[in-house]
């Protein structure tokens, strides 16, 4: 789900007009990529059991261990920012168009901070609840087939337009959240079964693909480079009950999906920021609740202030050094540990 | 410690109600100029910007008998100013209520808006996020404020009944909707190229007529097809799913019904290198119309076979000559030629011959003969 509400939000955002024809094929590069560095998580896991992320730099690199810790921290409070404020600016777009911006922000976070409040568990019911959305979701991407022309991303191209290679880290940046969940998490569920765990990468890229693949064969290769939300666009393309007076259906169903999606991606990204300082700092756990409101009013801060100039020449930044990073860190963490022993 | 979590909630809980952001869009309904349909002209260097507001009693009228069929149902408003934004400033002055512009549903535009500016008016209507990525696009050379201003006799209202007679089945065969996404998509990937359809004035049942289209070349209009021709381009992009047929034989008409249009297009260039698109394509329909003296034996049938077949390959031959002279491509020939990596396809479309070939097959034998 984090990766579905992730990649909906920022891969289209990241997408140049240089990538040609074959911009789906960023997400297979990413997922290949993602697949590697979840290999690695698990040989950690695996060496240090009981541990996760904040602990392996700690153990294997002592305090510069701490400040990759920390600097890991912060970027998952980015990404987490940039991802209310692409949620909300949606909604505000779309749906409530009259209401400000800080008041859409402040609604959404308040929402966050109270399931982040209510722990992991609840958080995992929500998402168990709304997983069914992922299967609503990819029948109405079926529908939208219907204006699909091969002509725009024929397999010919891949073989003449490798553009793809190159851009081929704007679709890693679809599987940083879930990265960043999987290191983050104390789990050692994945050293007994990868392959289970490695099904919800894979269903979350496949449906990414399935949606890249159809945007770029309704709106052209670069057709798709004028939206913004171009699975927004999308949605708005679809014929079914599209004779009602305001919106058509598909789309208010998309909307609600987004946000359903978006909603569980940033409240556990929320939950992992505060759970992160807590063990950086060696602060109690009662402490967790206090620590979410303030990271949360961190996040309504950031996302508020920021006009759509700075947000359009930062995000991709933020994006791009974040995903660099989270890549850096994990490889290097899993190097280190070969020259490590094993904790018991 | 569960008293203060309790707490904790209900304050969040209340935060989350107070902020809930329903409360800054409520506008009631009579405060909303809701409009279907809008037209667009440009006149002295001013966009002329007109526009069917319905009525509120307008909007739910009914075929109840109580209904006073004689009150107007809509409201027209127009606006001219240098840029549309301003336009839509005016007509809300001139309402007191707010455009929303999000409910239209048809986009006229003029010969001259469309000419040179579609692109830029088609996406400046996309970039709003409530308005939909269907709306329907027209080109008239008629009188635009003639056309808003029309009033058909239907008991709903206008800017409705033209997207449904737009989208029915048996229009499409001499025009063809296009929506606004499909036609800026077009633009954008320069293959193949936009078209428009045709709205004019049936001033004898003071309707919407629905007739042929314009054809754009790297976004710009540089021709028109007739509605005959209209017809051929609904073959060959498979369209015109439930048109007819009419042939002359023998000084006598024939009618096909509910024929169906198949067609394959494939780019093969000749050894000596010229390029050649094969077009093929298939046709089915019910024999329908008949004269009475006319012997329905298979030689006739066969006749009118082949009589149907050469009447079709002339006709699209004709068309696409036309079509590689205007260096225009809304079929699709683009398409085969990208795919076969020709880098500027134009110059080698402008080139092309056609080689067609054209089968039509009886549907089925009609019960009574």
């Amino acid at each position: 789900m984090s990766l579905i509400g992730f990649g909906m939000a920022f891969h289209p955002f990241m997408q140049v007009k240089e990538v040609g024809p074959n911009a789906y094929m960023t997400i297979v590069l990413g997922f290949l990529a993602t697949g590697t560095i979840l290999i690695l998580i698990q040989r950690l896991n695996k060496k240090f059991p009981d541990q996760n992320i904040f602990g392996w730099g700690h153990t294997l690199l002592g305090p510069l261990g701490w400040f990759g810790s920390l600097l890991f921290i912060l970027f998952i409070f980015l990404f987490d920012t940039m991802l209310v404020k692409r949620v909300t600016e949606f909604t505000s777009a779309a749906v409530l168009f009259r209401t400000p911006g800080w008041a859409s922000i402040a609604a959404y976070v308040l929402i966050l901070t109270y399931i982040s409040i209510q722990g992991e568990e609840s958080t995992g019911r929500l998402a168990s609840i709304l997983i069914g959305l992922v299967v609503l979701s990819t029948l109405i991407l079926v529908l939208g087939f219907s204006h699909f022309k091969l002509p725009y991303v024929h397999p010919a191209y891949l073989f003449r337009d490798l553009n793809y290679l190159k851009y081929g880290w704007t679709g890693f940046i679809c599987f940083i959240p879930f990265l960043m969940i999987s290191a983050s998490l104390h789990s050692n569920l994945r050293q007994q079964n990868l392959i289970a765990s490695a099904t919800v990468p894979c269903i979350g890229a496949l449906f990414l693909i399935l949606a890249t693949f159809e945007m770029a064969g309704v709106f052209g290769p670069l057709g798709i480079t004028r939206y913004s939300r171009p699975l927004y666009s999308l949605m708005g393309t679809i014929h079914l009950y599209s004779e009602y007076f305001f919106q058509n259906i598909i789309l208010s169903i998309h909307i609600f999906n987004f946000m359903c999606f978006t909603m569980v991606t940033a409240s556990i990204l929320l939950r992992i920021v505060c759970k992160g300082l807590l063990e950086l700092f060696h602060i109690q756990q009662n402490k967790l609740g206090l620590f979410t409101i303030f990271t949360a009013l961190g996040i309504f801060i950031l996302a508020t202030l920021p006009g759509l100039i700075t947000t359009l020449k930062y995000v991709p930044l933020v994006l791009f050094f974040g995903s660099l990073y989270t890549l850096f860190y994990i490889t290097l963490l899993w190097v280190t540990s070969l020259f490590h022993r094993r904790t018991q | 410690m569960k008293i203060t979590r309790c707490f904790l909630t209900l304050i969040l809980l209340g935060w989350i109600i107070v902020t809930l952001s329903g409360c800054w869009d409520v506008s009631p309904i009579e405060d909303r100029a809701l409009n279907l349909l809008i037209g667009i002209d440009r006149k002295d260097g001013k966009y002329r910007f007109l526009t069917q507001i319905p009525t509120l009693s307008g909007l739910v009228q009914t075929q109840h008998p109580g209904t006073d069929k004689n009150r107007e149902i809509q409201k027209i408003s127009i606006a001219e100013a240098p840029s549309l934004v301003e336009t839509i400033q005016h007509i809300e002055d001139e309402n007191y209520r707010a455009f929303v512009i999000g409910t239209v549903k048809s986009i006229l535009l003029s010969e001259s808006v469309a000419q040179k500016d579609s692109l830029k008016i088609i996406t400046s209507f996309i970039r709003h996020p409530m308005v939909s990525s269907q709306t329907l696009l027209f080109t008239t050379t008629s009188n635009i404020e003639e056309l808003i201003r029309l009033s058909p006799p239907y008991s709903i209202q206008p800017g409705l009944m033209l997207v449904r007679q737009q989208k029915s089945a048996l229009k499409m065969a001499r025009s063809f909707p296009v929506e606004a996404w499909e036609f800026v998509s077009r633009i954008d990937n320069g293959f193949p190229d936009a078209y428009m359809p045709i709205i004019s004035i049936d001033k004898k049942d003071k309707n919407y007529l629905l007739e042929g289209m314009k054809v754009f070349k790297r976004g710009e209009m540089i021709g028109e097809l007739n509605p005959e021709e209209t017809y051929i381009f609904g073959i060959l992009t498979g369209n015109a799913q439930r048109a007819f047929k009419i042939v002359h034989l023998k000084d006598q008409v024939i009618g096909i019904h509910d024929v169906s249009h198949q067609t394959k297009i494939k780019y093969k260039p000749t050894k000596e290198g010229r390029p050649t698109f094969l077009v093929t394509t298939k046709a089915e329909g019910t024999l329908l119309e008949v004269s009475p003296g006319l012997k329905m034996d298979p030689n006739t049938l066969k006749t009118i076979k082949i009589s149907i077949e050469n009447h079709l390959k002339k006709d699209i031959t004709k068309v696409l000559q036309k079509l590689r002279r205007l260096a225009s491509d809304p079929i699709g020939f683009s398409n085969q030629l990208k795919i076969a990596g020709v880098k500027n396809w134009r110059q080698i479309y402008r080139r092309s011959s056609f080689q067609v070939n054209v089968e039509f097959i009886y549907k089925n034998d009609p019960p009574a003969r």
